[in-house]
């Protein structure tokens, strides 16, 4: 009786000690996932792939202002050659023109067509990207975006306005720009247009590169 | 002890061991030299990158004000070519300051809100897709200028987020953002006060500590533009040979 109970004893105490271990064991598991969190957390903060975005546009932009700076300041010595500066108010003219959407343009760039019908933070996105992206001029649906024309209206009935038109879809998006860069930044995996797949059900849409694509003046 | 108890004691004592010896191996975030290091330089990298672009801009306005200056001073020039019709152009692509009525818009994240240290789908930040929302409502109710913390918005203003950081004419710009408009007060109120309009944000306001506020004003100064135009790819068909 007295060796059983010796027995039993015994068993008891090496359960406890299996349980203690066991905690030891599941503290420590949990202490050793933390700190690997914390060390991602720390390196992934500020995610890579947003920093050397953030990088590429920075070097991009200040690569254009300094071409902006060098066509200024041609612009302002021939500004001071009499014989020059008929030509070069004429040649600001002609650019400002372009800009301003006072005159047809044309140029290689890409179309995108979208079949579903879209909210309207889909087209202020869809063309902030393709700003973003390098485009020059933008149409949607034939309509030409300038500083002259109004933003996307939603109405109360869900479709979107523009200068006075409703939009209907399919929806046209044209950009003149560098059509390879436009098109491979709209489609990469992480790109605006698998973000619409995922958020539109039954998202379909085509993009192609074109060498001429003609927008009307305003 | 029966012989599996053993078995299963030893397996424990092992990997409880492993454990032990990987927790002190593992390096700490702040002993790992090379990543803050890393991060250290682009961010070094990246202010340089912003104060060249400061400085690019400045020039590029001091450009545009001499070339301006310029064709004032010289008779020959205004007489003869059509200086007019330059200057109307250079006021509808915003390269000329413009005055008068209009408003402020004050957005600034929620003072609970610490942007450095936030995981990226925080509803108490100001995200650039919000300035995108509010510029293209302003612009849809046909106002006459728009800047954001004196960057002077155009139909080809990029506007983006990267990270936590809003950059806008590809500027770096930080909360609080003013988002100055020359045009009516009045119609904008009524277009807010539409339940239908800016939704996301208007519910972040709400229940995310956003800060959202409008003040009429009859001063308003917007700045020129101070970016560059792209015209790399663009051809005008009237000068076209093909």
């Amino acid at each position: 009786m007295n060796l059983l109970h010796r027995k039993k004893n015994k068993s008891n105490m090496q359960i406890a000690l299996l349980l203690i271990t066991g905690l030891v064991l599941g503290f420590i598991v949990i202490i050793q996932a933390k700190h690997f969190t914390n060390y991602i957390e720390t390196i992934g903060r500020d995610s890579t792939e947003n920093v050397f975005r953030r990088i590429q546009i920075l070097k991009i932009s200040n690569d254009e202002l300094k071409d902006e700076i060098s066509s200024l300041e041609t612009q302002f010595e021939d500004l001071n050659d009499q014989a020059q500066s008929f030509a070069t108010i004429d040649n600001d003219i002609k650019k400002d023109e372009i800009i301003a959407g006072e005159t047809d343009i044309f140029g290689p760039g890409i179309e995108l067509t979208i079949e579903n019908n879209l909210n309207v933070v889909w087209f202020i996105d869809l063309t902030n990207e393709l700003i973003t992206s390098g485009a020059e001029a933008i149409s949607v649906n034939n309509i030409r975006l300038t500083n002259s024309t109004m933003g996307f209206d939603p109405l109360p009935n869900g479709q979107i306005m523009i200068n006075g038109v409703i939009l209907q879809p399919p929806y046209t998006f044209q950009a003149i720009g560098d059509k390879e860069e436009l098109n491979q930044i709209l489609t990469n995996p992480i790109g605006i247009l698998n973000r619409m797949n995922s958020a539109i059900k039954d998202f379909k849409y085509e993009i192609s590169q074109k060498d001429r694509i003609d927008m009307k003046k305003v | 002890m029966s012989t599996s108890l053993k078995i299963i004691s030893i397996l424990v004592g092992v990997l409880v061991g492993l454990l032990v010896m990987a927790q002190f191996r593992t390096s700490t975030p702040l002993g790992s030299s090379y990543p803050l290091d890393q991060v250290r330089a682009q961010k070094e990298l990246i202010k340089s990158y912003i104060d060249d672009e400061t400085q690019l801009k400045s020039r590029i306005v001091s450009l545009r004000e001499k070339i301006d200056q310029t064709l004032k001073d010289n008779k020959l020039i205004s007489q003869t070519t059509n200086l007019e019709k330059l200057n109307e152009l250079k006021k509808q692509i915003d390269l000329s300051e413009i005055k008068g009525k209009g408003f402020n818009i004050n957005l600034d994240d929620s003072p609970y809100i610490d942007r450095d240290s936030i995981k990226p789908d925080e509803g108490g930040i100001v995200y650039a897709a919000d300035i995108r929302d509010i510029i293209n409502l302003l612009r849809a109710n046909n106002v006459e200028g728009i800047a954001v913390n004196d960057q002077r918005i155009i139909a080809t203003s990029p506007i983006t987020s990267v990270g936590n950081s809003v950059l806008i004419n590809n500027s770096h710009l930080s909360p609080p953002f003013n988002i100055s408009v020359i045009g009516d007060y009045e119609s904008f109120l009524v277009r807010i006060s539409d339940p239908g309009v800016l939704t996301d944000l208007q519910k972040r306001v709400n229940e995310n500590g956003i800060k959202f506020s409008i003040k009429q004003s009859p001063h308003i100064i917007l700045p020129i533009y101070n970016g560059q135009f792209r015209l790399k790819f663009i051809k005008r068909t009237d000068e076209s040979t093909s």
